[in-house]
């Protein structure tokens, strides 16, 4: 099954500046085939990355969050990427206390130059997240704030 | 007064069961260890005569309240103005609040005079407050941390409550004590004479067991005093963690924070809780507080309940005796303690100050 | 247990070179007790030291720093202020720290969950039974086991990490009556689903009144939660189920590796919400991943404040 076939479903990219964002950028240049389903935002480094940034993503109606930074040696900080396993490691084998899938939550290293690993990995990644489905939410729609049904009408999907 | 009715314990449910068709029926029911009001459910055993955890105050001014919602236009007019839509949120809705304590129903009559009055009407809390109804049980167990009678109230204290049950043998005396209390009432057996001899009984019994209360009528008149005298404050707030426990369960707290959230070009703006306790409360966009430490915040809390509420509204304390922000302190601490130390430091400073006057 | 008399002794001693000596007097009834801050002799008489001795009174350090104040702390407490130590939240010269070997307290929670506590007319103890005794003529008779918080059950430090003055003898670690926190062993049975829906129950009784927060011995931002920022705008001031279970996970985060389990948030709540588990959770994760154990060694360096280039236990996966 691919993620290119069904309804999109919602995952957000928390991507390092100095590698997996130039990767990703790479991969568009030499259009590369991929999955549609992620937002990416931009980081100075994976070490600015905190844990409540994907809890809040999670919590917010995202249904898989993917980081992604330079190899570990390879941080243009020498070691923000260090920090950011252990932190995000912490997070990963904390998810299913909550109740969420730990498969929902993903970092992995991809280099400026892996135009075509980082299509592997966003294409692995959305199709995962397509197998587990959406998420379970804690506020079904009608209990959402207006706000977010009304941006439902304004913004097209 | 009017006829009292009589509600047999069995028929409890079905009368709510009844009211639930035309109204929402909120009653506290067990979750965990605490006693909390959800909505009513048939099937979910009620917790009657227990003191709930949370105050019935949030049927009349909710945690959370949504003022208005608006939308911008996505698109500017030829003028480049962006059209805003405002459309305000009023609550639409009745509620029957069953099983209230007394200490309970009367925090409500001390936000009246708040948000209704001559100068300002809040139309969010006028219209809830005119659709709700309550239904307050007598209380017959006052607990540890219980102190009614010091503030004003007693056990079976009316004030606030629509409807009074009072418990006996076999169900509830129930008495009106307004026209929606009355009407709501009105399908309920009446009561014989005998029914209403056990309530008063009742209610004497309980009363009885209340040791006698200090005399606080001129907390308003001294306790401002020792404002200043900050080794004091510091002293009865020292092991406070300054928490908003006290006041948000407190059911005559009334503080508000106003908010805008928006996401993308709609938004809404809320009306939340906020508390004296929490630092943020006071903290001035410059960064400056007025109120830097957890004694400046307490003696607010005090000197609020105490002396500015009652100097302003006919004198009643901001404070039911309810014994909810002694029984849900992390601390332990002690409002009773507070007051009886302040009030007894404030003395003394007038009597001093009468001497160097004479 | 230590005799009071030899912890007023202590405490004594100590008092004239300090502001004050936290410890602990009795409440306003007799199961319940509430922080002491002594400062004479007339608040001394007033101290107590018994089972009902169970708030870990770290939490007031961060608050004088830079005042020299004195503390009696259990075994437990005792590693609230090592972590505060280690991290440089307090300085060792400010704190004079009494140390009391402890056999366990009880908790109002796990009492409350058998019979009201709110007519009390005093309460017994000998041994391991207690007594409480109500103004409506009812006798409860406890072992205090039975209610006792589920850190005692599981208790690995008894007596105090770190202390200036040691009250009396240290006593022997008794055979934790459960390896692992029975609660604990029964949620981790649950399915991804059935704990989603449990914190959604548990979180939806939540007030926001941070009592959690403001309890935590190790809460050091105090007056600058991010919970309460409006830039970064991590929460809004809605009182629904996700801004309340998004709090509690603020509250983990900042503690993975740094929580000390002494269960003060959960006591704490006045909702009776089982928050520590989060806490005790989190403690797991840490534990297995880079086997630590917050406040026990002072000189460690907390887990999340360094790395290893080759991680022992984080596996490089492969994509």
């Amino acid at each position: 099954m691919s993620g290119m076939d069904v309804k999109e479903l919602r995952i957000i990219g928390f991507l390092c500046n100095w590698c997996s964002y130039g990767g990703a950028d790479s991969a568009g240049v030499a259009r590369y085939k991929q999955p549609t389903d992620m937002r990416i935002i931009r980081l100075p480094c994976t070490g600015r990355m905190d844990p409540l940034f994907v809890l809040k993503a999670l919590l917010g109606g995202a249904d898989g969050v993917l980081v992604s930074g330079c190899h570990p040696f390879d941080c243009h900080y020498t070691s923000g990427n260090f920090y950011a396993r252990r932190r995000l490691q912490v997070l990963k084998s904390y998810l299913p206390v909550l109740g969420i899938h730990e498969d929902r939550f993903e970092y992995t290293w991809v280099s400026a130059s892996e135009a075509a690993k980082w299509q592997s990995v966003v294409t692995a990644f959305t199709d995962r997240i397509h197998e587990l489905g959406p998420a379970p939410r804690l506020l079904e729609l009608e209990d959402m704030p207006l706000r977010f049904k009304e941006g439902m009408d304004i913004w097209p999907s | 007064m009017s006829q009292a009715r009589f509600l047999p314990y069995d028929a409890v449910t079905d009368w709510l069961r009844k009211i639930a068709e035309t109204m929402r029926v909120t009653a506290p029911v067990r979750e965990g260890n605490s006693v909390v009001f959800r909505d009513f459910d048939p099937e979910e055993p009620l917790v009657l005569g227990h003191q709930s955890a949370a105050s019935p105050k949030s049927v009349v001014f909710p945690q959370l309240e949504y003022l208005f919602r608006y939308k911008t236009d996505r698109t500017a007019d030829e003028n480049g103005v962006r059209q805003i839509t405002l459309e305000p949120i009023y609550p639409d809705e009745d509620v029957f609040v069953f099983g209230a304590n007394p200490c309970g129903a009367r925090g409500l009559t001390t936000l009246d005079p708040v948000f209704i009055n001559d100068e300002y009407v809040d139309p969010y809390y006028k219209a809830r407050r005119e659709r709700s109804i309550i239904a307050s049980i007598v209380c017959t167990l006052p607990g540890d941390a219980c102190f009614c009678h010091w503030v004003g109230g007693n056990p079976n204290d009316p004030v606030g409550s629509d409807l009074v049950l009072t418990p006996i043998e076999g169900g509830y005396l129930v008495r009106a004590h307004s026209e929606k209390g009355e009407k709501l009432a009105a399908g309920l057996d009446k009561a014989d004479a005998r029914e209403e001899q056990a309530a008063q009984q009742v209610e004497d019994a309980v009363l009885a067991t209340l040791d006698p209360p200090p005399d606080l009528t001129d907390c308003p008149d001294v306790m401002e005093n020792v404002f200043d005298d900050m080794e004091l404050w510091e002293q009865v707030s020292d092991k406070c963690i300054y928490c908003g426990a006290c006041t948000y369960y407190c059911p005559t707290c009334y503080c508000f924070n106003i908010t805008d959230e928006a996401s993308g070009i709609a938004g809404e703006r809320i009306r939340s809780w906020d508390s004296c306790m929490f630092p943020t409360y006071t903290r001035e966009a410059s960064g400056h507080n007025p109120r830097p430490t957890k004694a400046h915040r307490f003696r607010n809390r005090i000197l609020h309940k105490f002396s500015y509420y009652p100097k302003l509204y006919n004198r009643v304390f901001s404070c039911t005796g309810c014994g909810r922000c002694i029984r849900m302190c992390p601390t332990t601490v002690d409002i009773r303690d507070a007051v009886l130390r302040v009030k007894e430091a404030a003395t003394k400073d007038e009597s001093a100050k009468e001497v160097s006057d004479g | 247990m230590a005799e009071l008399n030899e912890l007023r002794e202590a405490v004594a001693k100590v008092l004239p070179d300090v502001k004050h000596v936290i410890g602990w007097q009795r409440g306003y009834h007799a199961v319940r007790s509430s922080p002491l801050f002594i400062r004479n002799q007339e608040d001394l008489d007033k101290l107590i030291w018994d089972r009902t001795c169970y708030q870990n009174l770290a939490s007031y350090l961060t608050s004088t720093r830079g005042e020299r104040v004195g503390i009696i702390v259990k075994g437990c407490d005792s590693r609230s202020v090592n972590q505060l130590l280690q991290e440089q939240l307090i300085n060792r010269e400010d704190v004079v720290v009494i140390g009391v070997p402890c056999t366990g307290v009880i908790s109002l929670d796990k009492i409350r969950a058998k019979f009201p506590i709110n007519r009390v007319k005093d309460m017994q103890v000998e041994g391991d039974e207690l007594t409480i005794a109500t103004r409506d003529g009812e006798e409860h008779k406890l072992n205090r086991w039975d209610v006792a918080p589920d850190k005692c059950l599981a208790c690995k430090y008894p007596n105090p990490l770190i202390f200036d003055t040691h009250v009396g003898e240290p006593i022997e670690t008794w055979e934790p009556k459960q390896g692992l926190y029975a609660r604990d062993e029964e949620f981790d049975q649950k399915s991804l689903d059935e704990r989603f829906e449990f914190w959604r129950r548990e979180m939806s009784r939540c007030i926001r009144c941070y009592a959690c927060r403001n309890a935590c011995p190790m809460c050091v931002c105090r007056d600058h939660c991010i919970a309460e920022s409006r830039q970064p705008h991590y929460q809004s001031q809605e009182a629904d189920v996700r801004e309340k279970f998004f709090f509690q996970l603020i509250h983990a985060m900042h503690l993975a590796g740094r929580c000390t389990e002494c269960g003060e948030c959960e006591r704490a709540c006045p909702m009776d919400i089982p928050v520590l588990l989060f806490k005790t959770r989190m403690g797991k994760v840490v534990k297995d991943l880079f086997d630590y154990e917050a406040g026990v060694d002072q000189t460690a360096v907390p887990p999340l404040l360094t790395f290893q280039a080759e991680e022992s236990n984080i596996e490089e996966k492969e994509w």
